[in-house]
């Protein structure tokens, strides 16, 4: 995984609100990073090491909204410009290679997506989250002790449900997988649309809102370059549910992987609300 | 009665156990999947994930 042409990709790193006061680290192919918030509380990205003697500045703090080395003290601010050199007293004129190179980070979904190199691909567009009756529900980031490559082919593959997934709702799904033609499924996501029989007991039908134990499920599923894959699920009682999931490379072996669930069925409550209820833990 | 909150987490906990199914069954293989034509064997099912694979590939080598 050494393409130069991945450093314009996107990568989720974090969700959102795991980035508070404090510096926050990431790896993104084999290289370190580090996230914080600046003064109005937009994030800043940039490689974690300070540009004096290479310190580790995730070891460092956060002080309004500038992060502070924990080795001499440096701060750096807003876009990662350097702000005080504490050794050369206040008011000291700071070399421009003393400022960090600021690289691009945004936040979607309750995402923090970051991106080490100049943007040549957009972050995957789920128009589901412009849509005021479904509701958003964010999981934690996780990390996975596999490829990233090996993770996308899972999540496209619909095989492996009746034997991997017979603890949940693959029990009583068919075996043989229908000969499905592959489109365009939006002006995002490639990929393919399937019906299936799927497990419905016990708490399956917290997602499906009930009906019988075995059920039909309309769903399609596709994915958007480079790691990212959506999958709508379509219930005969009117439910509909859009499953996205995402990983990203920390190394040939390890990758982040977390998930954001809508469901049109539980509008009462908001999405930042649940939000912050799934980050406080869930039972 | 069952609030919206725990109905939220409810929500989450199925795909949560889902994913750890995948993640359980995925932690075993060593190293990436390879992007080599011919180097898998692939069915029907597997077109997607092959589709995937050509689009990666030309992604991550254009010239090629």
């Amino acid at each position: 995984m050494s393409s130069s042409q991945l450093d314009g990709c996107w990568y989720a790193v974090a969700t959102s609100d795991a980035i508070g006061g404090q510096p926050y680290p990431v790896e993104v192919r084999d290289k370190a990073y580090v996230l914080w918030r600046g003064p109005d509380g937009t994030l800043i990205a940039a490689a974690d090491q300070c540009t004096h003697r290479e310190a580790k500045l995730s070891l460092g703090t956060v002080i309004d909204g500038c992060l502070h080395c924990p080795y001499h003290g440096w701060a750096f601010g807003d876009q990662g410009r350097c702000v005080s050199v504490p050794s050369s007293g206040p008011g000291a004129t700071i070399a421009p290679a003393a400022h960090l190179f600021a690289l691009s980070v945004t936040e979607r979904y309750g995402l923090v997506w970051f991106c080490p190199g100049e943007p040549t691909q957009s972050v995957p567009h789920l128009g589901v989250d412009e849509d005021s009756s479904f509701t958003r529900l964010n999981t934690s980031m996780e990390v996975w002790n596999c490829s990233v490559t090996r993770m996308i082919d899972n999540m496209l593959d619909v095989a492996h449900f009746p034997y991997t997934h017979t603890g949940t709702f693959g029990r009583e799904q068919e075996q043989t997988v229908p000969n499905f033609t592959l489109e365009q499924l939006d002006d995002t996501f490639y990929g393919y649309t399937y019906s299936v029989t799927v497990n419905n007991e016990a708490e399956a039908k917290v997602m499906s809102g009930g009906g019988d134990d075995i059920i039909q499920l309309h769903m399609s599923t596709g994915f958007a370059l480079p790691f990212s894959v959506r999958s709508t699920m379509s219930y005969e009682n009117g439910i509909e549910q859009t499953l996205f999931m995402t990983a990203s490379p920390i190394s040939a072996d390890r990758s982040y992987f977390t998930f954001v669930l809508w469901r049109n069925d539980d509008v009462a409550t908001t999405g930042q609300q649940i939000v912050g209820f799934a980050a406080r833990g869930c039972p | 009665m069952t609030t919206s909150r725990q109905r939220a987490s409810r929500s989450l906990a199925s795909p949560r156990e889902v994913a750890r199914e995948d993640r359980q069954m995925l932690e075993q293989f060593p190293g990436e999947l390879s992007l080599d034509r011919g180097a898998l064997v692939d069915v029907q099912s597997d077109k997607a994930s092959l589709e995937w694979r050509r689009r990666y590939s030309a992604l991550i080598n254009p010239t090629s």
